[in-house]
């Protein structure tokens, strides 16, 4: 079902955790919530499930007001970071214990409770208690417990946090593939970029309370509105390089320290005046090594010395020596060059974004 | 090295055993003497076995030794002290873990406060509460009677639990109970369903110290306790203290150790829970 925020606010005292929320959402999508800890993600997550009350605004499910209903009466289920299963109870119980509060007869709930266990492969498991389970069982338990019920939404907090990479990858398709199946709406909270790039259709990434933005996973990482979120998104940073906006001859661009980029393929939004201040972003996956590409009407070509170097697998973190900061970029690892050495490199400024440098946002 | 690590070891068994000794000894002598007839404990010494083994001092003291005019043994004051302990713990632990629950999980701003209260309550000295309780007995019609120990004992324990249970349900994790808020579990359903099944060692642990508690209370039974049906501790003060004829150690020593079985008894059952729930339910918190 859909989900709607309008201006939440919520405070803690004099505290503001969260201002301005705008975000709506139809069915079957998946949102996710990304920021790094502290950024109310989580609050935000225990709003949407009625866990806490919002302190301003208006908090829609399928188009009703549901700021004064209750966290049971939502239709709503959730999934916990520590995934909160009731330790006394066996997994069938923990998975039934919903139902028995509805008041469901015990047949149907049996019943219900082994639909969902064959569903998420646990039928097995129903005779143990938690303690008796790992973490990857203990979390497909978990996300039974929610799907049970069958809500309209599911909010999933941080759900993989606790397993270990290989399992992630593992349960990040399987909750995708969940998701498609069900068709249902799905809210998941992380501070993980690859889990939010890989499930969302949505996302929106918080700070300090705030949506910076709010998109698809495809915009967030080539559209990002402001410095933070260009920042944030992204495996390896992006490059920023603070300069001046002018004209060499006809040609618009920016001046970083000696070198001017050109910028006349970048569609500006709010075109900068001459000399104001401008942040140019550019990705490391977007300069490329001058050999390995043909140049286009937009590449920028430049010879710079490597300063440092760092191999994280298939490919090799270059940095180099541009205008006193440092300009990462990607190489094969294959391809390894040697410190001090100088490289021809070829920026790709499709793909740049130009920021206004007092104001943070993109221009 | 090895010799003198030896000789460090044994040095320390031999004080360890002196001073198990030490406390042992009062026990042994007791334990001796109850089994000996009166003539025997006058003329042997008070570590010798006795001559004769006889169970007759640990009888009478049962159902036959005399507190003033009644001659009727420990045995109807024995039962009225389970009549009084029992309730008493169970409603104890009863209003002290729900109130613990409270506090530990629906934090309200009030919660601080009472539980502040509730500490400074529990070290206030006891003979503070005599005069204002024998008042509130007598309005209530409960004085001198069965019912109005219940409720001093009630009252009393309420913030020892209290303070167990909420200590003890800090360390459960908050999302236990936001889990089952989502579910539809209410209140009670929460309570009686998840936190409760969680919480057997410090029940155990509850269980000890207000039984002891109520058990080895001299100062409200004496004064509140109904006539004939005093706590155990009143009554064998009476037995011991009762000047008619001879001093019978025999029967005295086995009165006193009839009294203090039940709590021995607990402790040696229940102990293993108390170490633990202890650690838990405290130390952490």
């Amino acid at each position: 079902m859909s989900l709607e925020l309008n201006n939440i606010s919520k405070s803690f005292g004099a505290v503001n955790v969260l201002s301005d929320i705008n975000i709506t959402i139809e069915e079957g999508d998946f949102l996710v919530l990304l920021g790094a800890s502290g950024c109310g993600k989580s609050t935000l997550l225990n709003c949407i499930a009625g866990l806490e009350d919002v302190s301003g605004g208006e908090l829609k499910i399928n188009g009703v007001r549901v700021n004064e209903v209750d966290a049971s009466d939502r239709n709503v289920a959730m999934v916990f970071q520590s995934y909160a299963l009731y330790p006394t109870m066996k997994v069938e119980r923990n998975i039934s214990f919903a139902l028995e509060c509805q008041g469901v007869p015990k047949a149907e709930r049996k019943e219900a409770v082994h639909r969902v266990a064959e569903l998420l492969h646990i039928s097995e498991l129903l005779d143990r208690k938690p303690g008796q389970l790992s973490g990857g069982q203990r979390q497909r338990v978990a996300i039974g417990r929610a799907l049970v019920r069958n809500p309209a939404i599911f909010l999933l907090d941080e759900p993989m946090s606790n397993l270990d990479a290989k399992l992630r990858n593992k349960m990040r398709s399987e909750l995708r593939d969940l998701h498609r199946e069900l068709g249902a709406t799905f809210v998941l909270v992380t501070h993980d970029q690859i889990e939010a790039m890989s499930m969302a259709t949505k996302v929106a990434v918080l700070d300090q309370g705030r949506v910076q933005q709010f998109g698809t996973p495809f915009e967030i990482y080539h559209r990002p509105e402001n410095l933070f979120v260009a920042a944030f998104v992204g495996q390896t940073k992006m490059n920023f390089f603070n300069g001046e906006f002018t004209s060499v001859g006809d040609i618009q661009g920016i001046k970083v320290g000696d070198t001017h980029i050109p910028l006349t393929a970048y569609s500006f939004e709010h075109e900068p005046k001459p000399g104001q201040e401008i942040v140019l972003g550019i990705r490391p996956e977007d300069i490329y090594e001058a050999e390995t590409i043909t140049p286009s009407a937009n590449s920028f070509a430049l010879e710079l010395k490597v300063s440092a170097r760092e191999l994280t697998g298939g490919d090799t973190n270059v940095g180099f020596d541009f205008e006193g900061e440092t300009l990462r970029c990607r190489y094969k690892s294959a391809r390894m060059p040697a410190i001090g050495s100088k490289q021809k490199l070829l920026m790709d400024l499709d793909n740049c974004a130009v920021f206004d440098a007092s104001s943070e946002l993109r221009i | 090295m090895l010799k003198q690590r030896t000789l460090k070891t044994a040095f320390l068994y031999a004080v360890l055993f002196l001073v198990a000794l030490y406390f042992i000894a009062p026990l042994y002598v007791m334990l001796v003497a109850s089994f000996k007839t009166l003539t025997e404990i006058r003329n042997s010494s008070i570590i010798a076995l006795p001559s004769e083994w006889t169970l007759d001092a640990w009888k009478k003291a049962w159902d036959g030794a005399c507190t003033g005019m009644e001659c009727t043994g420990i045995k109807p004051y024995f039962i009225a002290t389970f009549e009084i302990a029992v309730p008493s713990v169970i409603l104890a632990i009863l209003f002290g873990s729900l109130n613990g629950y409270v506090m530990a999980k629906w934090r309200t701003k009030a919660a601080d406060f009472l539980f502040a209260a509730l500490l400074i309550g529990s070290f206030i000295p006891l003979q503070l509460f005599l005069i204002p309780l024998a008042i509130t007995l007598r309005e209530l019609d409960i004085f001198g009677t069965t019912v109005g120990l219940i409720l001093i004992h009630t009252v009393y324990g309420i913030p020892l639990t209290t303070m167990l249970f909420r200590n003890y349900y800090v360390n459960i994790p908050d999302e236990l109970v936001k889990a089952a808020i989502m579910d539809g579990a209410g209140f009670f359903k929460i309570f009686f369903n998840i936190i409760l099944p969680l919480s057997p060692s410090i029940l155990m642990v509850s269980v000890i110290l207000v039984f002891a508690g109520v058990y080895n209370d001299f100062l409200f039974a004496l004064t509140f306790g109904e006539t004939g049906k005093k706590p155990i501790m009143a009554a064998v003060q009476n037995i011991v203290s009762s000047s008619y004829g001879v001093k019978e150690y025999n029967l005295n020593i086995a009165a006193v150790m009839i009294s203090a079985l039940p709590t021995l008894l607990l402790f040696l059952v229940a102990g293993r829970f108390f170490v633990r729930g202890l650690t838990q339910g405290a130390v952490k918190g």
